[in-house]
C-alpha cells in the first residue's frame, strides 16, 4: 500500500498525533477519563496503522516480535512486582500507602506504577495477536 | 448483523458498538464509552478482518432444522425478561447497588487516594487485585493465541 | 441557544437512522462500508453537541478518540476490500 501517496502523507501526519494521545490517556488517567487499558489499546491502534501502511516488516523493525514479547511480560512484572514492594515496605499486598511520606503521594505513585503496568500488557498483547494472524504470507 | 456475508457483519458490529459507546457516553459512563470505543470499534474490528483471511468468506445457508436453536432462544428471552421486572428501576436513589460501597468511595476517594477520578482510585487502589487478575487474563490470551497459531503454522 | 442545539440533535439523530435503515437495505458492500464511515462521523457530532450543552470538557477525549478509530478501521476496512487481506 505504499504506491499511494495521499494514505502515506496523511499517516505520516496523524501517526504522531495518535500516540502522543495515547500517552495522555495513559498519563491524564488520574484526571480525566483513561486510563492504561484504553491507553494501551490506543497506542497499539496506531503501531497496528503504521504496520498496515508501511508493510509489516517495516514494523517489525520499529518493535520485533521479540522485544514485544518481553515487553508485554514485563508490564505483568511491574504489576506484580509493586504489589511485593507493598508488601516489603510493610503493607499489604497491592498497598501503596508506605510508598512515601504521607499516604495520599505513595497512592500516587502507586497508581502511575500500575496503569503504565497495565498499558504495556494490553498494548503490546494486541500488537502480538496482530502479527500472529499476520505472520506468514500464503 | 443477520448477513451471512461475514464482511459486512463485521461492519455492522463496528457500528453496533459505536451506537454503544454513544448510549454509554449519554449515561455518564465516561471510562466505560472511551473503553467500547477503543476496543469495540476499533482493535476488534482490525483482529476480526486478520482472522478472515484464514477462513471462507461467506456463510454457507444452514440446512439443518433450526427449531432447537428458536425454542432455546425463545426461552432465554422469556427467562431474561422476567428477571427484568426483579430490575431496580432506572435512576432510583435506594437501589441496593448505590447505597454502601459507593457512597464510601465517594466520599473517600479525595482523602484516601488524592486524584480526582473515582473509577481510577477504585480500579487502581480500592480493587487493586480485580485488576491484576484481568491484567493476567490478557497476558495468558495472548500467549495462549500466539501458541495456537505458531502451530498450526508448523504442522502445515 | 439551548434551543438551537436541540433541533441539531433531533436532525442529527434522524440522519443516523436513515443511514442505519440504508445500511440494512441495501446489498452492496462499497455503500455499506461508505455508511459506516458516516455513521461515526455523526456521531463526533452528536458527542461534540452534547458537551456543548452540559459544558464539559471530558466528552472532547472520547470524540477526538471515536474520530482516530473512525479513521483507522475505514483504511483497514477498505485496505482488506480492495485484496481480501489485511497485510500485503
Amino acid at each position: 500500500m505504499k504506491d499511494y501517496i495521499i494514505l502515506r502523507i496523511i499517516t505520516k501526519l496523524t501517526i504522531p498525533l495518535i500516540l502522543l494521545f495515547g500517552l495522555y490517556v495513559q498519563f491524564h488517567g488520574d484526571y480525566s477519563a483513561g486510563g492504561g487499558f484504553q491507553a494501551g489499546v490506543i497506542l497499539a491502534s496506531g503501531f497496528i496503522l503504521y504496520n498496515i501502511i508501511f508493510g509489516i516488516d517495516v514494523g517489525k523493525a520499529v518493535l520485533s516480535q521479540r522485544m514485544s514479547k518481553i515487553l508485554m511480560g514485563i508490564g505483568v512484572l511491574l504489576f506484580v512486582g509493586v504489589g511485593i514492594m507493598g508488601i516489603i515496605l510493610g503493607g499489604n499486598f497491592l498497598e501503596y500507602n508506605s510508598f512515601s511520606f504521607d499516604s495520599t503521594s505513595g497512592q500516587m505513585i502507586g497508581i502511575f506504577l500500575i496503569e503504565i503496568g497495565v498499558g504495556l500488557t494490553v498494548g503490546n498483547v494486541m500488537i502480538l495477536v496482530f502479527y500472529a494472524f499476520n505472520n506468514e504470507e500464503s | 448483523m443477520f448477513s451471512r456475508n461475514l464482511f459486512a457483519a463485521i461492519m455492522s458490529m463496528t457500528i453496533f458498538s459505536m451506537i454503544c459507546a454513544l448510549v454509554f457516553l449519554l449515561l455518564d459512563g465516561v471510562d466505560v464509552s472511551l473503553t467500547e470505543a477503543a476496543v469495540g470499534a476499533g482493535i476488534s474490528t482490525i483482529l476480526f478482518l486478520s482472522s478472515l483471511k484464514h477462513m471462507d468468506f461467506i456463510i454457507k445457508k444452514n440446512t439443518k432444522p433450526f427449531l432447537f436453536s428458536l425454542v432455546l432462544f425463545l426461552v432465554l428471552t422469556a427467562s431474561l425478561s422476567y428477571i427484568i421486572s426483579d430490575l431496580p428501576k432506572f435512576g432510583e436513589a435506594k437501589a441496593s447497588t448505590d447505597s454502601y460501597v459507593t457512597d464510601y468511595y465517594l466520599k473517600n476517594t479525595d482523602q484516601e487516594i488524592g486524584i480526582p477520578n473515582v473509577v481510577t482510585s477504585v480500579l487502581a487502589s480500592y480493587r487493586g487485585f480485580d485488576t491484576l487478575g484481568e491484567v493476567v487474563v490478557i497476558f495468558i490470551a495472548g500467549i495462549s493465541v500466539i501458541g495456537i497459531l505458531r502451530k498450526e503454522y508448523k504442522e502445515q | 441557544m439551548i434551543d438551537v442545539y436541540i433541533i441539531t440533535i433531533i436532525a442529527i439523530i434522524l440522519a443516523i437512522l436513515i443511514s442505519i435503515l440504508r445500511f440494512i437495505s441495501l446489498k452492496d458492500i462499497f455503500t455499506k462500508i461508505l455508511t459506516t464511515n458516516l455513521l461515526g462521523t455523526k456521531i463526533v457530532l452528536l458527542i461534540l453537541l452534547v458537551s456543548a450543552i452540559e459544558s464539559t470538557n471530558d466528552f472532547s477525549d472520547i470524540a477526538m478518540v471515536y474520530a482516530l478509530i473512525n479513521f483507522i478501521s475505514t483504511i483497514v476496512i477498505l485496505k482488506y476490500f480492495e485484496n481480501r487481506r489485511i497485510s500485503k
